[in-house]
């Protein structure tokens, strides 16, 4: 079954001359356990094709589908609870909340997803010493260091196991061997749990870790998937 | 609930920053309004002790006190009129006194005691016998002029003194030093230091009374300058009001307490307003992740709640420590009744700050966590 | 400054509430302030701001003018005295009179038209004749208008209003002023059968060049059963006004001191510009000082901006406040909680910025928080 089919979307932003065509008829299949890389350069909509995926942004045509929910038809409330329980972000920043420890980033869940506290707790402490940051738990971002912080981002996002993994340019601040680390470890992740993942990143380096590489150029999806069509 | 509580937790210098200057805010209203009523309890204590329902002046005084003049051979139709349970009389007297080398301002209240508009509250010594004069109950106002029990107050022109043989408290008369004597021993004093009055004979300034249980005031009222026919009988409130300064000074202190209480209230939701703005960026990313908008509001809220209480809290504190820090002549009174409004209405600021502001974090497009913007 | 000012246009709501918390505290300040002044100057107006520059009382009635008393050989002794160029009586009466129908208290002065003591702030109207008095303008708020008749009560005596002066109110009730003589009858009306009528003061002109303090000292020393005190001193002997007036200067002291903190504390807690762009700037190599710069350009404008409004709503207040309960902007006030409180919120500032300068601008190249 394809955990995430996506058909024809387009995303314009502005109206008028000013209008950018920030997609354009994108379409994409991803299946179970699927890790795709998404490669571009900056400007060339990957984030925002991320975007959509996630349910973050609405496309200005055509239909996403995630699993069995069609999200281009949800509501926001809707998406918001899509985005709490189904998939799992990791951004580019990292993007922590810098108040809170290590292992709290990723028990925050709780109160998010609809995942019980206690199921969410037991499954951060797992993750953290998957991820080897048992000792760190404790810590506040700060008090990390850049490769520490990505692996409590990886956490927090399988923390409420979600079908989906979305991944933003994870090795943009980091070096040659931490980078590769820190993709190795999503792949294991992903692939070892069973589910499908979306990794935007302009590194080639990094595709031998994933099944599949599709590029995109301008908004548009070129070659590496099978139903792609080019326009 | 967690996120917000941590936020607290582990930012606690901002946070005390934030819980400062509500304080300080708070401590400000507190201190003006304890000082308004310190005002205004000090300028009326002689009205309000008796617990009289309402004081009987003449017609022509006008309401005020010091003009009123009453002879007091009309007390006995007074107390008679129906309705009337007890009347007791008031007599007035501005003087200055000395205690050694010091002189002071003084007001010398004659009364008739066990009747309406004595004193209540003793709180040191005790009360003058039936027929003994010159002798006093004394505010605690004159223990700052170096009196205590026992000890005799000696009035400018008077060739005796008057022994203080007991304390009340809050029975001062515009703020003055005020001493309680008998109706006698006033009478006597009188004469000798405005013998131009001596032509008026047996007079006082007004007849407090009580009406009988049940009975309603402004009729009894009535019925007395009814019988007299060259009386006007008010409410204890109302002959407060006519005090000379008290209705301006209220008034000016009712102005400047509710400036201070829509300030101050507007301030805090403003600081709460910005300090929720300042946190965009955080709310972009817990919103990609998931976060309700309800969420993020019921988390804002106990943020401000605690904010507002904790500060509240801090701020009281501080107006009791000014309080004793102040001289003994500056009166203050720390009422019940306002601390509460403005605990209320610093928490309900507060929250409304919070909720104006988000109103605009709402728009935060998620979105916007991506792409390293955030 | 360039910085500084593209921030400001970018995030005007944050700015605006900013400058608004700003405006609402100094205005606090400024609206305390003056109810205070004018609530106070209801109680001694007449007396701090009398045309004589001593006053002398009798000295048994310890500085309350209402207690004094004094017969008229004394304003030859006092006239007497070095360094007093003019003395003439002053005798204070409250009553009741009945005013458009409503019976309501007048302090009534009589007092030398030409000499000490005379209203020298008319701003409507003339100086009484016989029959006539001028009022305080804020008496308008009791029906004292020009052109009303009031009359006195009991006797009925009837007095026309022809004036109004300024600032020169009694003990908060309504104030009039009339020649001496007239005022003299009128006692004599209010209290038949007095053998003598005391007045209440001496009002004393000194030489130019003299010290009213020391010529009141003279007039106490030399001339028995007086004293004389200087304006100010006499309005603060007043009774009852120590305590009024100390607790006002304790109010307007503790506000100013809490606006001072609380705006310092406000630009504690809040960065006007963000941190982030701060680091960024640093990281292209933008240097601190230039960075404290652009802040400290930013707060000055807000709390220019601040007071500005404070002052320009208070100076509105001010046109459309009645004359019963005049206001007025108390200028020097202004000038220093403006200066007060920029003085603080650039301490509090800075003391946020210390935070950026310490931080790493490498990090904004790792696009962490």
């Amino acid at each position: 079954m394809s955990a995430v089919i996506i058909q024809d979307v387009t995303k314009v932003y502005g109206e008028g001359h000013t209008a950018v065509k920030a997609l354009c008829n994108a379409s994409l299949n991803l299946d179970d356990n699927e890790f795709l890389a998404l490669l571009g350069p900056s400007g060339s909509g990957k984030t925002t094709l991320l975007s959509v995926i996630g349910g973050l942004l609405a496309p200005t045509a055509g239909t996403v589908t995630v699993g069995n929910i069609i999200l281009t038809g949800l509501s926001k409330k809707e998406q918001t609870r899509f985005r709490a329980n189904r998939v799992g972000f990791v951004f580019q920043g990292f993007n922590l909340v810098p108040f809170l420890t290590a292992r709290e980033n990723m028990t925050v869940m709780a109160s998010i997803s609809d995942m019980s506290r206690v199921e969410i707790e037991q499954r951060a402490d797992q993750l953290l010493e998957e991820l080897g940051l048992t000792a760190r738990r404790g810590n506040l971002p700060e008090q990390l260091s850049g490769g520490e912080r990505q692996r409590v981002a990886i956490g927090r996002a399988l923390v409420t196991d979600p079908d989906l993994i979305l991944v933003d340019e994870p090795t943009a601040s980091l070096d040659t061997e931490l980078g590769t680390q820190v993709v190795k470890l999503l792949a294991s992740e992903i692939k070892s749990r069973g589910k499908a993942g979306i990794m935007v990143t302009h590194d080639l380096r990094m595709v031998e870790f994933t099944d599949r590489t599709v590029r995109i150029l301008d908004g548009e999806l070129l070659n590496g998937d099978d139903s792609a069509t080019v326009s | 609930m967690q996120l917000a509580f941590a936020e607290i937790l582990r930012r606690r210098g901002r946070w005390v920053s934030i819980i400062g200057a509500v304080a300080f805010i708070v401590f400000l209203v507190l201190v003006l309004a304890a000082l308004a009523d310190g005002l205004f309890i000090g300028m009326t204590g002689a009205l309000r002790t008796g617990n009289a329902d309402a004081l009987v002046y003449s017609r022509d005084g006008r309401r005020s006190l010091v003009r009123s003049v009453l002879p007091i051979s009309d007390l006995s139709s007074v107390a008679a009129v129906e309705g009337v349970a007890d009347a007791g009389a008031l007599g007035l007297l501005l003087a200055t006194a000395a205690t050694g080398a010091d002189s002071f301002d003084i007001a010398v209240v004659g009364h008739l005691p066990e009747h309406a508009g004595e004193p209540k509250r003793l709180v040191e010594g005790r009360r003058p016998e039936l027929g003994e004069l010159f002798v006093g109950l004394a505010d605690v106002s004159l223990r700052a002029e170096g009196i205590s029990l026992g000890d005799s107050v000696t009035l400018t022109g008077s060739s005796e003194p008057v022994e203080v043989v007991g304390f009340v408290q809050d029975s001062q008369y515009l703020l003055a030093d005020t001493l309680w004597v008998s109706l006698d021993t006033w009478e006597r004093l009188r004469f000798e230091l405005r013998p131009e009055t001596i032509g008026l004979g047996s007079v006082v300034q007004a007849f407090p009374i009580l009406v009988d249980e049940g009975a309603d005031v402004d009729t009894v009222a009535a019925a007395v300058d009814r019988a007299l026919m060259t009386t006007e009988t008010i409410t204890t409130d109302q002959a407060i009001l006519s005090l000379p300064g008290v209705e301006q000074q209220q008034s000016t202190f009712t102005a400047i307490i509710v400036v201070s209480f829509v300030v101050v209230g507007i301030v805090i939701a403003l600081f709460f307003a910005l300090i929720t703005l300042e946190k965009r960026g955080q709310f972009a990313i817990l919103k990609a992740i998931g976060s309700s908008n309800p969420f993020l509001l019921q988390g804002l809220l106990v943020q401000a709640l605690i904010a507002t209480a904790a500060g509240y809290a801090l701020g009281f504190g501080l107006s009791r420590l000014l309080a004793l820090a102040l001289p003994s002549t500056v009166p203050v009174a720390f009422l019940l009744s306002t601390a509460l409004s403005l605990f209320l209405a610093t928490v309900v600021m507060g929250a409304l700050g919070a909720v104006f502001s988000f109103r605009r974090i709402v728009r935060i497009d998620p979105a916007s966590a991506l792409g390293g913007e955030a | 400054m360039f910085i500084a000012l593209r921030d400001l246009r970018r995030s005007k709501m944050r700015f605006g509430l900013l400058a608004g918390a700003v405006a609402l505290l100094i205005f606090l300040l400024l609206v305390l302030n003056t109810l205070s002044a004018t609530l106070l100057g209801f109680f001694i107006g007449a007396i701090e701001n009398n045309s004589s520059e001593v006053l002398v009382y009798d000295d048994t009635a310890r500085r309350n003018l209402q207690a004094s008393r004094l017969n008229p050989s004394v304003v030859s002794d006092v006239a007497a005295v070095a360094g007093v160029a003019a003395a003439a009586p002053i005798g204070e009466l409250t009553l009741t009179v009945e005013v458009r129908g409503d019976l309501t208290d007048l302090s009534l002065w009589g007092v030398d038209l030409d000499g000490p003591g005379r209203p020298e702030s008319v701003v409507q109207g003339r100086l009484p004749g016989p029959g006539e008095v001028l009022v305080d303008q804020s008496g308008v708020a009791e029906g004292f208008e020009i052109g009303e008749t009031i009359t006195l009560v009991p006797s009925g005596t009837e007095l026309e209003i022809v004036g109004y002066v300024e600032d020169l109110r009694y003990a908060v009730v309504a104030t009039g002023y009339l020649g001496f003589e007239e005022w003299v009858d009128i006692f004599k009306t209010e209290f038949p059968g007095t053998p003598m009528v005391p007045f209440s003061l001496v009002g004393v002109e000194t030489e130019p060049g003299e010290d009213p303090t020391t010529v009141g000292d003279r007039i106490t020393d030399t001339v028995a059963g007086v004293e004389g005190l200087d304006r100010e001193a006499a309005a603060a002997a007043t009774p009852g006004v120590e305590s009024i007036s100390q607790s006002f200067a304790l109010i307007v002291g503790i506000t100013f001191g809490v606006v001072v903190l609380v705006v310092g504390f406000f630009f504690l807690i809040l960065t006007v510009q963000k941190l982030r762009s701060f680091t960024a700037l640093r990281a292209i190599g933008a240097g601190t000082g230039y960075l404290a710069w652009s802040l400290i350009i930013q707060i000055v404008v807000l709390v220019l901006l601040g007071s500005l409004l404070a002052t320009t709503a208070l100076w509105a207040a001010t046109l459309g406040s009645n004359p019963a309960f005049p206001l007025s902007v108390d200028w020097g006030l202004v000038l220093t909680v403006t200066i007060a409180v920029l003085l603080f919120a650039i301490l509090a500032g800075l003391l946020s910025i210390r935070r950026i300068a310490r931080a790493d601008p490498a990090e904004a190249a790792r696009g962490t928080h």
